[in-house]
């Protein structure tokens, strides 16, 4: 019995160590060390995470900025962000929320919520307790066992073992302030065809996402942290229905700072929905003038 | 049916109890292919009508428990058993959980008794119980389900893949399908055993057999002596000939895995290599003498064992397969580009035709389990035992090293992703 344990926790923490350390992208790790030195983030999907340059904006605003833009999340992952930097008592003064016109409110949660981003940290007890929630694992069975608490992070692990670091791509190429540029276009990208977005269908919407919403404004009205939304530009006609059904959610006094009519030229677009490097300098000095006349 | 001490007079009851479980499974299982064949000649002759199809879900296990139910009345007819009065003891025969799912199908003249006997709590025979279910649940979690997704990517796009590739993936496919029933099988008897219940084995090491038909002799035995003993066996001392004995029982044992026309061809195919080996038992002796193969005695045993995990292997590609279609175009791929796909194998191909595009670790997972479990098996078709009877002769050290590395295997492998039972569909 004292050997299974033993063994168990040797097993569980070997994983752990090495996925961890699998990682490129590893600003989980440094919300969870009190690493995040920043009175202001930025919270969103792929759109905050390339479109915004936190190092720009920081020098901009003067004041440090971190980005917590996660490529592929829905707001549901916005506010574990927000509550995970709460419980490490790092909540910021000012939360950007960068909003997706296509993807905050609709969708579904559960192809969407990126339990991968959290898998190797789930040696931290509020983290385990959100991708159990997510993944519908069984807590009490990972407060025992080591070794099943880490399960999924198993092959991550010895992937790390046989071939080193993960290498970074166009959504974990992080810099020092949590942003990643990306310098060329997507080859997918057509200049030529402007397109529009989809009519926003309230039909559509998914409770968990308008939930989660209203829980972002709680916590920033909570900790009296100022909580300024962000409409980015697309290489795409803007949805206006989708603006109205924010200022309908919205029951704080939010700020709101609507870039995505501006008519940046296409060699500034990674791709119909995100910027490229030169974009996201142009479009980080707007958005930073915009938050200094606020 | 008990009250008649006449056989001939108890005919009648087992007939309409025969009747009833055929229709209830028949009606479950095969009513909506039997209307789309129905269609199909229905088309050809030109007469348009559109045939009913019925949207119900297989209750579970119905494959297995008709059976075990069709078994009882046949040998209280026979006058095997005596009928059971009990309606309790008699529903926990046909629902006993171990074994309600998928099996083993159990006769009621082993399963009915013990459930009369007064069960006390045995420690080593539940440790018996839990070792099984160790063994069972490394085969399932840490073996087959490790093979599943290899197996599962390649025909999810098997319009990419030909030639000796499709024959990579029969054989993993036959070692997946074997580990996952095994497994489910080790849990079932084990989790019996710890209550106090013997249940029978359902396999004894079927890839060592040295035929096709010793294969079968090794494989489900549950299912298979319930076909040997209830239709096999009655045809042949009807005079049938043991062709048609042979191929009735193949086919209705494709047909039993599922309603459609690949089960028909993979039951049939079986039938066919039987039946052409045991007309022409010679045959084998003449081709090692072409070859020159009678020079290595040692090779014999070896040569006949791969050969029938071939013979296994290759139709398993209409066992798997969701479609016959697709059923057709792997089993034509295989046999037209084998030769091409074999001389295309390069140091850049490679990974593409051998690995099927797997990565490295997930092979090296895979083939780590099945070589632990091979040699599992060797030592017990050497010893003549059973691994978790053979273990207890071991010193404690390595046997708890074994306990040890089968649990934190069984644990750090199944989070990836959950492979339900292959046996659950039917």
């Amino acid at each position: 019995m004292i050997l299974s344990v033993i063994l168990d926790r040797a097993i569980g923490y070997f994983i752990s160590t090495n996925v961890q350390a699998y990682q490129y992208d590893n600003r989980i790790e440094k919300i969870i060390n009190k690493q995040i030195d920043a009175k202001t983030v930025v919270i969103g999907s792929s759109r905050a995470l390339i479109d915004i340059d936190a190092c720009l904006l920081s020098d901009k605003l003067n004041r440090k900025v971190y980005n917590l833009g996660f490529s592929g999340s829905t707001v549901d992952f916005h506010l574990f962000a927000l509550q995970l930097l709460e419980n490490t008592k790092q909540f910021p003064d000012t939360c950007l929320l960068v909003l997706d016109e296509r993807k905050t409110f609709t969708g579904s949660e559960s192809a969407f919520f990126r339990t991968d981003f959290l898998m190797p940290y789930i040696s931290d007890d509020f983290v385990y307790q959100k991708v159990c929630e997510k993944d519908k694992s069984v807590y009490p069975v990972g407060l025992v066992s080591s070794t099943y608490r880490q399960n999924n992070n198993t092959i991550n692990a010895l992937t790390y073992l046989l071939r080193g670091q993960l290498p970074p791509d166009n959504t974990s190429d992080i810099n020092s302030c949590g942003s990643v540029l990306i310098s060329e276009q997507s080859s997918n990208f057509k200049p030529t065809e402007e397109g529009s977005m989809k009519l926003y269908d309230a039909d559509e919407e998914n409770l968990v996402f308008i939930d989660a919403f209203n829980e972002i404004q709680k916590i920033c009205q909570k900790h009296h942290s100022t909580l300024i939304l962000i409409y980015p530009p697309n290489f795409a006609i803007p949805n206006p229905d989708f603006k109205t059904r924010v200022r309908e959610l919205t029951h704080i006094s939010a700020s709101e700072i609507q870039l995505d009519t501006l008519h940046f030229k296409p060699d500034f677009f990674y791709d119909h929905g995100h910027l490229q490097k030169n974009g996201s300098i142009e479009f980080t000095e707007k958005l930073a003038n915009q938050i200094l006349q606020l | 049916m008990s009250h008649q001490e006449e056989k001939s007079k108890r005919k009648k009851f087992v007939y309409v109890s025969i009747f009833m479980n055929l229709l209830i499974l028949l009606t479950f299982k095969y009513f909506n292919f039997f209307s789309d064949a129905t269609q199909q000649l229905l088309n050809l002759a030109g007469i348009d009508y559109l045939t009913p199809h019925i949207s119900v879900l297989l209750p579970m296990g119905i494959s297995f428990y008709t059976l075990q139910t069709m078994g009882y009345s046949i040998d209280v007819y026979k006058g095997v058993i005596k009928a059971e009065k009990h309606p309790g003891i008699f529903a926990l025969y046909v629902t006993f959980f171990p074994q309600l799912v998928a099996g083993p199908i159990e006769r009621a003249k082993t399963l009915l008794p013990q459930f009369r006997v007064e069960q006390k709590f045995s420690t080593e025979r539940a440790l018996s119980g839990l070792r099984l279910i160790l063994f069972g649940l490394y085969k399932k979690v840490a073996v087959a389900d490790q093979i599943a997704p290899i197996v599962d990517s390649v025909f999810a796009n098997s319009n990419n893949y030909n030639g000796i590739s499709i024959l990579v993936v029969n054989i993993l496919f036959a070692l997946q399908i074997y580990f996952d029933f095994a497994g489910y099988s080790d849990i079932a008897i084990g989790s019996a055993r710890v209550l106090g219940f013997n249940l029978m084995t359902n396999f004894k090491r079927p890839f060592f057999a040295r035929s096709l038909g010793e294969l079968w002799a090794r494989w489900h035995l549950s299912l298979t002596t319930w076909f040997r003993d209830y239709i096999f066996v009655p045809m042949i001392r009807n005079k049938f000939d043991w062709r048609i004995a042979i191929f009735t029982i193949y086919v209705l044992s494709g047909m039993w895995h599922g309603a459609n026309y690949n089960f028909f061809i993979w039951g049939s195919f079986n039938a066919f290599v039987i039946i052409l080996s045991r007309s022409m038992p010679k045959t084998k002796e003449w081709i090692w003498k072409a070859l020159h193969l009678n020079r290595f005695p040692k090779l014999d045993k070896v040569v006949d064992q791969v050969y029938t995990l071939l013979l296994f292997s290759v139709p398993t590609v209409f066992f798997r397969s969701a479609t016959f279609e697709q059923a057709i175009e792997m089993f034509q791929s295989l046999l037209v580009y084998f030769p091409s796909s074999i001389a295309s194998i390069s140091s850049s191909t490679f990974r593409h035709i051998l690995l099927l595009d797997q990565d490295s670790i997930t092979w090296a997972i895979a083939l780590l389990g099945i070589v632990v479990l091979f040699f599992i098996e060797v030592a017990e078709e050497n010893k003549k035992g059973w691994i978790q009877d053979l273990i207890m002769k071991w010193s404690m050290a390595p046997r708890w090293a074994l306990y040890f590395f089968m649990m934190f295997s069984v644990i750090l492998l199944s989070g990836a992703r959950e492979v339900p039972f292959t046996y659950f569909q039917f």
